[in-house]
């Protein structure tokens, strides 16, 4: 009977971390899959490999292996290598069926504007990139191989010759070239209010197109994180032939206008309810995808959309924001754990607390560390059911730069039990000598409601330290605009990721586009203006270990508290899948996945 | 009669023309705005004073507002409804391909509504201080106290649990397949439906109680009439007066019921459309939305005040 209680079931599970490794290593065996039949990412492109990208990609397996270690007990590695096994005895990738993934439909596909992450699920299958970031974000071949890099400031970018624009006018399935591709980057940076990403390349010189294969980028100055902001998951290429044929706006809104060299060709769309793509012939990356096409299902409330999924009417329980680990428990305690695999997926966005250092008594960076050391991360932490983990300035998911949650318990403002205490009696000390008026703190705003809950336990943490502080619920908009208006003294909000620790420019240099709270240190400016002016890997992660130290020791500019996680839930007869990071966790990259077993309804 | 519909109608465009100013300025009290939420998604764009300046010159928001009302109302007199900010689509073309979903969904929440309504109402009045009128009273406060954004995650999660069923996704059109459209449509047409229908039997409950202790009623029963006749033909239509009121107030609280069911069940119309206008601060399609849905709702309370006739003789249109 008890299996039969819901309700029951619902309040007993919790993330199953065992779950996760057994999942995670199924999705694991499926890029192995990949790797063996020569169909995965591309090895051609390692070769002749850029320096810079190679050694970032070298750091970032140490830093994931050494985290890995850390963090891995015996026991799970064991079950880990147990179902990788089982699952490697399963038959390799196989063509054919079509893949039912849920859907959220903002109406706009133009990746230069895309402000609905929603959007993405689609438009990532239609389109492509020359580059874009796998797994640790490490930069990888797309349409062109990894860039020469000739010196800091000029790369070389080789496009593969076999990469087609789909077979539709105006393009008709014609080669894509250098040509296309410097329009493709250059566009971002058009004059179009709409479009979002306009500094994206603010100091790149020129993108110029060498020959018909080969674009090289020159830097107006040494910028580090070049090659990633290329790479990114919004860098897309669309053509000048369909903006010139259709124009800007149907580019932005209208389905058949969208003509990539993606894996999946547009085949129809009827607005918030369904996208059907089907495969591209002529797809660069041979004998893939896998899929027959793609169908995206426009669906509502959480409760239907979990429903769909155990009921068999979708293959992915979500795919991009909602990968909430209580939705993937759900659907195993509906499923089983053998139905369901949920694997994380890096995201750099998370919650964060703004703190406006020009306002009264924030002034005071004495202040702000105390507020730092009263917060209280894993109480925060524990309200969010495993949507957060523990976070510092830099996601954890930026390696090598981000810490984990393991380090970050180490230190001052994150510990617990007996030593959190210490933080605590640090903090009063810190207030008292700022002579700081404890009744007259300005009251924390919070994005209600989704931040209503970590408001509350901000403000108890802060009554420990006698700090008595109101709370002022505001709606997103009014808490963006607040934000973006810098009209608050202390703000809880979410906070945008990014792909590189050059984030920490613009969040908090003083000239940085989100440093939202006047933050304004020479000596900060100094370490961001090296750290994306430094290309060892080595180097710049000590410049920004460094800053990290001084933000959560010294500075305190923000609260920082949390980054997301995301679990990307899918059935267990999907193989291949690879999680891809990114800011927003709008990348969904499918064209390596393929049914194990064809269930009835996603046939081709 | 007709004069009376003619001043009726001769004041729409007045009351159309206030409420226009009414949502117009309403909306642009509410703090925050697209431009803001633009500025924020660029990350890690560094938007400044001028970004600022060219969106809102490319909204159009960088006129004073009265400007900005009389561009609109201007074009809206002249057949314009404007297009999306977000999408770019043409309001009335989105209208034109929802209102269809809406409409099914507010005819099935009527045909549910109505007799479930007047239905439990008479019955519980015909049977007063029983227990079926004890249980009709029961359940239809039940109604009442329950939202309908909960009811409606219980009726997806109890099915599935139980049986697991789902309902069927994505969205079929009526005329695409009928049956699969009233499987979708019957479950959120029926939860819109429920809560009005609480209200609906309790009034009508009290407006019969009344009813049925007038004297021709009590004659009708000495003559030897059947019940069915006494309590249908002569009874109810005396008490229908308020609850015709009550039946044209269930177009405002449908599009309101339409609002939520569609948004849990993904069904593409109106109110979801709405929410989606709210969420992402697009003006255009809020204005437009509230603006013909006030016009409809004034025209719908005039066809209820012109109903009342058919129901009482005696009531003239002067």
């Amino acid at each position: 009977m008890s299996d039969r209680n819901y309700w029951k079931r619902m309040s007993r599970n919790r993330l199953s971390r065992r779950g996760l490794l057994r999942a995670s290593a199924r999705a694991g065996v499926g890029a192995t899959g990949l790797a063996l039949v020569g169909c995965g990412d591309d090895d051609d492109d390692q070769q002749g490999a850029a320096q810079v990208a190679q050694t970032q990609q070298d750091q970032a397996e140490r830093q994931a292996e050494q985290q890995q270690a850390q963090t891995d007990t015996a026991a799970e590695q064991q079950e880990q290598q147990a179902a990788a096994a089982q699952a490697a005895a399963a038959s390799g990738p196989k063509q054919g069926g079509i893949v039912r993934i849920v859907m959220s439909d903002g109406g706009i596909f133009d990746p230069a504007i895309a402000i609905h992450g929603g959007t993405y699920a689609g438009v990532h299958q239609i389109y492509d990139w020359i580059n874009y970031l796998d797994e640790g974000f490490v930069i990888t071949g797309g349409m062109a191989d990894l860039p020469e890099v000739v010196d800091e400031l000029n790369f070389i970018y080789t496009i593969k010759p076999n990469v087609y624009w789909h077979d539709k006018p105006p393009l008709d399935g014609r080669q894509f070239t250098a040509e296309d591709a410097v329009f493709g980057l250059e566009r971002f940076g058009f004059d179009n209010p709409e479009f979002v990403f306009k500094d994206r390349f603010s100091l790149v010189e020129k993108f110029e197109a060498a020959d018909q294969f080969t674009m090289t980028v020159q830097a107006r100055e040494v910028f580090s994180p070049i090659l990633t902001a290329i790479a990114e998951d919004n860098m897309l290429m669309v053509s000048r032939d369909a903006v010139d044929a259709f124009g800007d706006e149907a580019l932005s809104t209208d389905f058949d206008a969208q003509i990539g060299t993606g894996a999946m060709m547009g085949v129809s769309r009827e607005p918030e309810v369904e996208l059907n793509l089907a495969r591209h012939p002529n797809y660069y990356r041979e004998g893939l995808p896998y899929f027959d096409g793609y169908r995206g299902i426009g669906l509502g409330d959480d409760a239907v959309r979990i429903a769909a999924f155990v009921n068999g009417q979708t293959d992915f329980l979500n795919y991009q924001w909602f990968g909430r680990p209580v939705d993937l428990d759900t659907a195993i305690a509906e499923l089983g754990e053998d139905a369901v695999t949920g694997v994380p997926n890096p995201v750099t966005y998370g919650m964060a607390t703004h703190i406006h250092c020009e306002v009264e008594p924030y002034t005071d960076p004495r202040v702000r560390n105390a507020v730092h050391l009263a917060t209280d991360r894993e109480q925060l932490i524990a309200l969010s059911l495993g949507e957060l983990v523990i976070g510092g300035p830099i996601a954890v998911a930026i390696a090598p730069y981000g810490r984990s949650e393991d380090e970050l318990r180490q230190l001052p403002g994150y510990r617990s039990g007996e030593l959190r205490q210490e933080d605590l009696a640090k903090s009063r000390q810190l207030l008292d000598a700022s002579g700081v008026d404890l009744n007259g703190f300005p009251p924390l705003d919070i994005w209600a409601p989704d931040a209503s809950d970590y408001g509350q336990v901000l403000q108890q943490n802060l009554g420990e330290v006698g700090i008595e502080i109101g709370i002022n619920e505001l709606t997103t908009n009014d808490a963006l605009a607040a934000r973006q208006n810098r009209e608050f003294s202390m703000i809880m909000l979410g906070q945008q990721g990014a792909s590189d620790p050059d984030l920490l420019y613009n969040d908090l240099h003083t000239t940085g586009g989100q440093n939202y709270g006047n933050f304004s240190n020479p000596e900060f400016d100094a370490m961001v203006e090296r750290g994306r002016s430094v290309f060892d890997v080595e180097e710049r992660k000590a410049i920004y270990d460094e800053a990290q130290d001084r933000l959560l020791n010294e500075w305190n500019p923000r609260l920082y508290w949390s980054w997301s996680t995301v679990i990307v839930a899918f059935r267990s007869y999907l193989q291949g899948f690879r999680p891809t990071p990114g800011p927003t966790a709008s990348n969904a990259i499918l064209w390596g996945m393929w049914f194990d077993d064809t269930p009835t309804g996603a046939q081709s | 009669m007709r004069n009376y519909i003619f001043r009726r109608l001769l004041l729409l465009p007045l009351t159309v023309l206030l409420l226009s100013i009414f949502v117009f300025g309403l909306i642009r009290l509410v703090p925050g705005s697209v431009i803001d939420a633009r500025l924020s998604a660029g990350f890690p764009g560094t938007a400044d004073a001028d970004d600022r300046a060219k969106l809102e010159a490319h909204f159009g928001l960088d006129k004073p507002v009265h400007e900005q009302y009389l561009t609109w109302i201007g074009q809206i007199f002249t057949g314009d409804f404007g297009a999306s900010w977000l999408t770019k689509e043409e309001i009335l073309d989105n209208f034109g391909r929802r209102m269809p979903v809406t409409v099914e969904l507010l005819l099935l929440t009527l045909i549910i509504y109505i007799p479930l309504g007047i239905g439990t109402g008479v019955w519980s009045a015909i049977r007063q201080n029983r227990a079926d009128d004890y249980g009709i009273r029961l359940v239809t406060i039940l109604f009442l106290a329950i939202p309908n954004f909960w009811l409606a995650t219980l009726v997806i999660v109890i099915p599935l649990v139980l049986w697991g069923y789902a309902p069927p996704v994505p969205y079929v059109q009526l005329w695409e397949d009928p049956g699969t459209n009233l499987v979708q449509m019957i479950v959120p047409a029926a939860i819109a439906a429920l809560a009005g229908a609480a209200v609906l039997g309790r009034v009508a409950r009290s407006e019969m109680l009344e009813v049925l202790r007038q004297d021709y009623v009590r004659t009708a029963y000495a003559k030897g009439l059947n019940e069915h006749v006494v309590v249908l033909r002569h009874s109810l239509r005396n008490a229908m007066i308020p609850l015709i009121t009550l039946i044209g107030l269930v177009f405002a609280n449908g599009v309101a019921g339409a609002v939520i069911v569609e948004q849990i069940f993904a069904i593409p119309g109106m109110g979801r459309y709405l929410v989606q206008a709210l969420l992402t601060n697009d003006l255009p399609v809020v204005q437009v939305w509230m603006l013909i849905f006030g016009t409809s709702f004034i025209l719908i309370n005039l066809l209820v005040d012109l109903s009342y006739g058919l129901f009482d003789p005696r009531i003239r249109f002067q």
